[in-house]
């Protein structure tokens, strides 16, 4: 054989591979909806960027009939890329070439991938659209499982791990995406579960189907395993997209700085903006929404990238992570004042709002990407953009539940304090919380035992921790969202602040039983003693005074001051690795 | 038909539909006061009140069905 014929004898075969499970099967995928794993590849990174590995894999059973079937890449296909230029690691199970089953060789692929992200310290993006394990390999397909789990549990907290529900996820298959940090599904296409619905009905006699068992709908709103859900895989994967651009490569670097260029003519100054927009909202004083950037935006950008030209179609423009760049005496231009924040909050202390507003306000426009929105949503979590940088936000939202904190919101917060804590990203807390949710159920379901663990992540979490208290800071909760006690670097706290141990009314009922008992009106006297714990601990002062909160700001400067601290800490030393358990 | 349930247990202080009335998406239909605070009953989806199951004043368990009603 010639070198010539060698050469076309390679080509021949590799582009015999990548047509997949062949013309028929890849017709039906089409038909179902579904790309097939190299156009999914293809989707995800920057275009021509990809370079395959272990495109010959081939498997080794011979048992069943496998003897001499030939499965292209044995139903995986992996490889690197880039993702807006930053390089990361892919592989993505081809559903047209044996159900993308996993066998003793795709698992040993899909390990390649991961050691090998490991060793460069770039993110893995996992796309799943498996049947499950290859029956036919018995152990080896459930050794392979292993092998990956191992893998993924111990890159933990090391790169970012990112999991994509393309199609079926099942069994041992489905403990994979559970182990990384975040899971996108696609609706109506994605399932997860751990036992389907035959096994089910088998045993328990439940009659389910799959979408309904684990998908995306359940586990957006029932589970919590979905962090972010897409109607369609192109969405699906520009939100995957958006998320690496939050997050560093690996532990070891801090998150890209990008800046977001200016999009439409610069607002009015921000000070001369009031009137006009409490006029034009009819006294809500929220800004119009609209991806407007501040005047300010230039300005801090130019001081931590000068270098990168602004992008005048508006898109963020990745810019290379740099130290020092930011100046606490730049302190806060008046440019990133928002005095909208100054009409958020209702005079009723009873009375709710929404925490989404006020993050609106806060993070550069348009850069608050919330995560597992429609689960425990009594507890809002998210990665933002303050003056360029990422950061993790953790708010309460008093408009579901009050804001307080039950169970699911205690893991939710939890993970994601860890995935923070992790991947570098400062944590902003903005606090409102009426303290844990009371009740038998929470209470014997294990409220402790999983509040517990939101203490915990804060506690230990060492990136620069800002705290918020913009109204209620009651009880346990107030340690859970982060108070100064529990680790936090700077707590700022809005004049509608209250802290205190417990409600007044509760509070009273206490410290004050035999007063009011003997007093000839017990209802008047408990509302004239509720009104004097009220007077003294609903407002920030007294806390103030006793050094648990450092600053008390109007609310319209929350921004600017936070920018400010975000420069003061920007150097916060971090001691390394750190898992992101699922919790 | 959807359940509008409590998220947590309370007291009904207002009711802001009645039967037979369309509503929008994250429209308050009703308010729950508990642990300080006043919370606003909604669904994620439009639709019309079939039964109000509740009235104000009552004192209501978590996940109990305050209202029900069709897409």
């Amino acid at each position: 054989m010639t070198t010539e014929e060698r050469i076309e004898k390679l080509d021949r075969a590799r582009s015999g591979i990548e047509k997949c499970g062949g013309e028929k099967a890849v017709a039906q995928q089409h038909a179902k909806g579904k790309y097939t794993a190299r156009e999914r590849i293809g989707l995800l990174l920057d275009p021509g960027s990809f370079h395959e590995i272990g495109i010959f894999a081939r498997h080794q059973c011979v048992d069943f009939g496998m003897a001499g079937r030939q499965i292209p890449a044995d139903g995986v296909v992996t490889g690197y890329g880039l993702v807006e230029g930053r390089k990361v690691f892919v592989y993505a199970q081809d559903f047209t070439s044996a159900g993308g089953s996993m066998g003793k060789m795709q698992a040993a692929k899909i390990c390649r991938i991961l050691d090998l992200a490991a060793a460069s310290g770039a993110p893995v993006i996992g796309i799943n659209d498996s049947g499950g394990a290859r029956i036919q390999e018995g152990v080896d397909a459930q050794a392979g499982y292993g092998e990956i789990f191992r893998r993924i549990a111990r890159n933990s907290g090391r790169i970012p791990q990112i999991t994509m529900i393309m199609g079926p996820c099942a069994g041992g298959a489905a403990y994979a995406p559970a182990m990384t940090d975040l899971v996108v599904m696609t609706e109506g296409q994605g399932h997860m579960f751990c036992t389907g619905p035959g096994v089910i009905k088998d045993v328990t006699g439940e009659v389910v189907d799959a979408m309904a068992l684990g998908g995306a709908q359940v586990h957006a709103t029932m589970t919590g395993e979905v962090h972010l859900t897409a109607a369609t895989e192109e969405e699906a994967f520009a939100l995957v997209r958006r998320v690496l651009g939050y997050l560093p490569s690996s532990c070891r670097e801090k998150p890209p700085l990008r800046r977001c260029a200016p999009v439409l003519p610069q607002r009015e100054p921000a000070l001369l903006r009031r009137e006009h927009s409490v006029a034009a909202d009819a006294g809500s004083g929220r800004e119009p929404e609209g991806p407007v950037e501040p005047s300010g935006k230039a300005f801090s950008v130019e001081l931590s990238c000068g270098a990168v030209p602004a992008e005048p179609s508006g898109g963020d423009v990745p810019v290379e992570p740099s130290r020092g760049a930011f100046s606490v005496e730049r302190g806060c231009g008046a440019a990133e004042l928002r005095p909208a924040l100054d009409t958020i909050m209702p005079d009723s202390s009873k009375q709710p709002y929404d925490m989404l507003d006020v993050i609106a306000e806060i993070a550069d426009a348009g850069s608050f990407l919330e995560l597992q929105p429609l689960f425990a949503d009594n507890l809002l979590t998210g990665f933002a953009r303050i003056a360029g940088r990422p950061v993790g936000i953790l708010a309460s939202q008093p408009y579901i539940m009050g804001g307080s904190l039950d169970m699911d919101a205690a893991d939710k917060g939890a993970r994601f304090v860890n995935l923070c804590d992790a991947f570098n990203l400062p944590l902003i807390s903005l606090m409102d919380v009426p303290g844990f949710l009371p009740g038998v159920g929470q209470e014997h379901r294990g409220l402790l035992r999983h509040g517990a663990k939101m203490l915990y992540a804060f506690a230990v979490a060492e990136v620069p921790k800002i705290t918020v208290i913009l109204r209620k800071a009651y009880g346990g909760a107030y340690m859970a969202m982060g108070s100064r006690e529990m680790g936090a670097d700077l707590v700022l706290a809005w004049p509608s602040a209250e802290i205190a141990v417990m409600g007044a009314e509760g509070a009273v009922n206490v410290i004050c039983r035999k007063e009011i008992a003997q007093a000839q009106d017990p209802a008047a006297k408990r509302t004239e003693l509720a009104a004097a714990y009220t007077e003294k601990f609903s407002n920030p002062y007294f806390a103030a005074g006793k050094g648990y909160i450092d600053a008390v700001i109007r609310p319209g400067e929350t921004r600017a001051e936070i920018i400010s601290a975000l420069a003061l800490l920007e150097d916060k030393p971090h001691p390394g690795h750190r898992g992101n358990m699922p919790l | 038909m959807q359940k509008i349930i409590a998220r947590t247990p309370g007291r009904i202080i207002e009711i802001r539909v009645k039967e037979g009335e369309p509503f929008q998406a994250r429209q308050t239909l009703a308010v729950l006061e508990a642990m300080k605070m006043e919370q606003p009953v909604f669904s994620r989806s439009s639709g019309t009140v079939r039964e109000i199951c509740v009235t104000v004043g009552d004192f209501v368990k978590i996940g109990q069905v305050l209202l029900t009603a069709d897409e």
